[in-house]
């Protein structure tokens, strides 16, 4: 098993590599830059600015199309590169090339970079301090979304064809369909603007945590609850479970030791990929009950082309990802003796 | 170039900024409206709209949805129904002590004073940093800050400015005339690359030394000793001083920026000499500003504490206000559109002026759009006549916009401003003029033109009513286009549009603010406009001291430009902002900026 965890971890490395360079090439054919405003800064600052954050090399200039290193007004420059388009294009790569050289030296050092939008901060500063939130907000709205699931499809396995099953199944196809930009104003409204029972927002103590929590976690639970009551109509059927009954165990003993250990299979194997999920569904959550997570940049860091940013939540997510599924496949081993690691 | 860009639209861009979580705000904000909305929403729809995937909506966001969604809730909202407040927030305080909770709008993108280019950045440095002189909270006229006297020479191209006597930084060292040389110096660095760096280009040698051309040494501003700073300008500018309470007038640690580098503004780490201290800075959540013990005045300093709540999400800011977590909605958060008519019948709701415009750019370039009849100006004028811009301010923007006759705002008319020839609704010459210009029944048929707006609510509804009347009016196809922020400005710069939305707030109290995007060589002329008299009169405008006449001069400039009509004004801005009646102090201005050293809360016992 530690040779199986060894070589996953090994793989992880190209994987992120190939992440790393594709969301690089995307941030930088996206179209327009991270300094471009309504209130255009005059040319030679925002060459100042580019030469900071390297959206600009001196050499690759100089090399290709040495008029550029005068700094010229944006239509000047248009009409050079209009009458160049080769020495143009090739110093369009030239320059990415040298760029992504600084920011993979960087990431291998551990640094992400300089954020391009936040002048006074590196990006690992947002890391750091919205990392953590993140994860406190994902491992409550899974921690819901587990109670919650498993004691719904629990429920509505044992009761099969009841109203018990009916209405658990019924809640769990309204907890899909309703996505979280709906239900957490919903909720808000209803139990803090109208009940004044959770505060409407921010990150301060456990009770803010609740309805964050919850309306992350609720998608999830419903498709727990429904993998759940698959999962364990499928195993009771099973030969062992009759094995267990005839053996005179009594009801609750058979469904919570022996159905249950079975019946959860795929539920484990769903929660690696529902943790990235959570991670990258907190975008919308964070930023209805300002909370100070990082899961907001995956949509802002993008959209105000903060390539630094972008790319390190994009970074960050993935090691998150290929992290929980290797946890889910380790855990699936110890549940289900029929699986290797190979 | 004379000034550079000496107008900022932050506040803008914080609004498109949000435009990610917008596109769900219509499904959202119906439920929340519901409660005591009785107003019927003036929506003005066209016929020619786009299927909803193409305006970048949610198919979701289509009334049937609404409806069901509204029809669930409803029985949750008779729970929680009582009696209609007079107040959109509490009527009482629920906070408590000597703290002030306010809004700030999105994260800062600097709060180091020669760095700071964003709203929300610079009104962080200005509790954080103080220049030489600062503003009234009232007038905004500048006062003085860390100097207490000036002198300024005939020609006005030099001031001498005389420090207070025993000024230090939060950490007790003195702070001396040296700190602001280095600082400006540093604003002028091109290693420092502050994008508000032309505002000091009028310093002798300050755009030389910005364009790595100049040396340092030879930028005109220098301590004759540690209280006394010579300033020498290239040209004379009226407005010097009022530029001075602005953030990259403001002094720099050079200690602490030395000792710390880029990470000198953390709170650990960070030194200041304005009202406040920081001591607190999470990102996207909050800012906590402490009465700073060090500051000179800090006797009229009346609030103990400040916590900037940081979140770009209006409606979440809404929500924070309505249940009484934040005292103030603060000036870089703006109730959402659909809210206004609910909220002009609240007590704690505030409408005022703003120092901005809201156009329509008409792409007048030489390389783009050729053969299009926008570049008749007769079409441009007609355009304009069939654009009813009173209904535009009264059933879509509702927030007390005006309708627009200029481009300079009507804040300025009571200045002293001559009062622009209005621009009536007249369709009927608007079409007199189109024919003239040979488009119209019998004559050329008017191609389809297209506005481009970036993706907002607001904008959106702006471009439909334009859409529909210009229709209406002068049977011309409009389509409308909406793009992404950084697209949609990328493709105003590079001048791929026929027609594009644009705002313009002005940074200081001058019509210069205003008028100077328009000379031929500003590389805000996003239309590439050029008329060689305006040009000539706004340059002879600044050589006036006395305002009167500049404003005369700038009239005559300003009546070219609405004669020529590479802009279609729409409406002059309007501020509205959310604040509990317990926060005291609070006096609305043209730039929305309130000073936190002026303001305090009084607790209700």
């Amino acid at each position: 098993m530690i040779r199986f965890v060894l070589r996953r971890l090994l793989g992880v490395f190209p994987i992120l590599l190939v992440v790393f360079t594709f969301s690089f090439v995307l941030m930088r054919v996206a179209p327009g830059g991270p300094f471009d405003a309504e209130k255009p800064v005059p040319p030679e600052v925002k060459r100042n600015l580019e030469l900071q954050y390297r959206m600009r090399e001196p050499w690759c200039e100089a090399r290709f199309l040495p008029a550029l290193s005068q700094g010229l007004s944006p239509a000047e420059e248009r009409a050079v590169r209009e009458g160049a388009p080769w020495a143009s294009r090739a110093e369009r790569i030239c320059t990415g090339a040298f760029q992504y050289g600084w920011m993979l030296s960087n990431y291998l050092r551990g640094d992400f970079g300089p954020s391009y939008k936040y002048k006074d901060r590196s990006v690992n500063d947002f890391i750091r301090s919205g990392l953590p939130v993140t994860l406190q907000l994902g491992l409550i709205a899974v921690t819901f979304a587990l109670c919650i699931g498993l004691f719904a499809g629990l429920v509505a396995a044992i009761k099969q064809n009841r109203w018990q099953d009916h209405a658990a199944m019924t809640a769990a196809l309204l907890g899909i369909s309703i996505p979280n930009f709906v239900l957490g104003p919903v909720l808000i409204f209803v139990f803090s603007l109208g009940l004044l029972w959770f505060p409407p927002a921010r990150w301060e103590g456990f009770s803010h945590m609740i309805l964050p929590g919850f309306t992350l976690g609720s998608v999830y639970a419903a498709y727990i609850a429904r993998l759940t009551r698959g999962g364990m109509l499928e195993v009771v059927r099973q030969d062992y479970i009759r094995t267990a009954r005839a053996k005179g165990l009594s009801e609750s003993l058979v469904v919570l030791r022996h159905a249950l250990r079975g019946g959860i299979l795929p539920v484990v194997s769903y929660l690696g990929p529902a943790m990235a999920a959570l991670f990258t569904g907190s975008i919308v959550v964070e930023r209805i009950y300002n909370v100070p997570g990082m899961g907001r940049y995956f949509v802002d860091a993008a959209i105000n082309r903060d390539i630094t940013l972008a790319m390190a939540v994009v970074v960050v997510n993935a090691v998150f990802l290929l992290i929980a599924n290797l946890l889910v496949d380790v855990v699936l081993g110890l549940l289900d003796p029929r699986v290797r690691y190979e | 170039m004379s000034f550079g860009p000496s107008a900022t639209t932050e506040r803008e861009a914080t609004e498109s900024e949000v435009r990610g979580a917008k596109r769900f705000d219509s499904l959202r904000t119906a439920l929340e409206s519901f409660r005591g909305s009785s107003v019927p929403t003036h929506r003005i729809r066209s016929h020619g709209e786009a299927p909803a995937g193409e305006r970048g909506d949610l198919p979701l966001n289509r009334p049937f949805v609404r409806a069901f969604v509204a029809a669930a809730t409803i029985p949750l909202l008779f729970a929680s129904c009582t009696r209609e407040r007079p107040t959109f927030g509490p009527e009482e305080r629920r906070k408590s002590g000597n703290v002030l909770y306010l809004g700030g709008g999105s994260e800062p993108e600097s709060i180091d004073p020669s760095k700071s280019y964003d709203g929300p950045g610079i009104d962080i440095v200005r509790e954080l940093f103080e220049g030489l002189m600062r503003y009234d909270p009232e007038t905004l006229e500048p006062v003085p800050g860390a100097a207490e006297a000036w002198e300024m020479d005939e020609d006005g191209r030099r001031y001498v400015f005389r420090l207070r006597e025993g000024l230090v930084w939060s950490d007790g060292t003195p702070l001396t005339a040296h700190d602001f040389e280095w600082s400006w110096k540093r604003v002028l660095d091109p290693a420092t690359a502050a994008q508000y760096a032309a505002l000091l280009w009028d310093l002798e040698g300050g755009k030389a030394y910005n364009l790595g051309r100049g040396s340092r040494e030879e930028v005109g501003v220098r301590a004759l000793d540690d209280r006394t700073l010579e300033v020498r300008l290239e040209r004379p500018v009226p407005w010097f001083l009022s530029l001075l309470p602005f953030a990259p007038f403001c002094p720099a640690p050079r200690h602490a920026v030395e000792a710390h580098g880029l990470g000198w503004t953390r709170p650990e780490n960070i030194v200041t000499n304005g009202p406040f201290h920081l001591t607190r800075w999470i990102p996207n959540y909050e800012i906590e500003l402490v009465k700073s013990p060090t500051y000179w005045d800090r006797d009229s300093v009346r609030l103990e504490r400040a916590v900037v709540v940081v979140s770009d999400d209006n409606h979440s800011m809404m929500r924070l206000f309505r249940a009484g977590e934040i005292d103030w909605l603060g000036s870089n958060t703006r109730p959402p559109p659909e809210y206004l008519p609910y909220l002009r019948t609240k007590k704690d709701y505030r409408e005022d002026r703003y120092l901005g415009t809201y156009f329509y750019w008409i792409n007048l370039r030489e390389d783009r759009n050729a053969g299009s009849p926008l570049r008749d100006k007769r079409v441009r004028r007609a355009l304009l006549l069939a654009t009813d811009r009173e209904a535009i301010v009264r059933y879509v923007t509702q927030g007390g916009q005006r309708p627009a006759h200029g481009m300079v705002p009507d804040i300025f008319f009571e200045k002293g401003y001559p009062l622009p020839t209005p621009i009536p609704f007249d369709p009927e010459q608007a079409r007199r003029l189109l024919a003239e210009a040979g488009y119209g029944p019998g004559g050329k048929p008017f191609p389809t033109i297209e506005i481009l707006y970036n993706t907002h609510e607001g904008h959106r509804q702006v471009a439909e009513a334009i859409q529909q009347m210009w229709k209406r009016n002068l049977g011309i196809d409009v389509a409308i286009v909406n793009q992404e922020w950084k697209v949609f400005m990328s493709n105003r710069l590079e001048g791929h549009f026929q027609i594009a939305r644009a705002g313009w707030i002005g940074d200081f109290l001058d019509p210069y603010s205003f008028l100077s995007q328009f000379l031929s060589e500003s590389e805000a002329n996003e239309a590439r406009w050029k008329n060689p008299e305006y040009d000539r009169l706004v340059a002879l405008a600044l050589e006036e001291p006395d305002d009167e006449k500049r404003y005369a001069i700038y009239a005559k400039a300003e009546a070219i430009l609405m004669d020529e009509l590479p802009v279609l004004p729409i409406y002059y801005y309007s501020q509205n902002t959310l604040i509990g009646s317990w926060v005291k102090g609070f006096v609305p201005n043209a730039q929305d900026i309130h000073p936190l050293r002026s303001l305090w809360v009084e607790e209700g016992e």
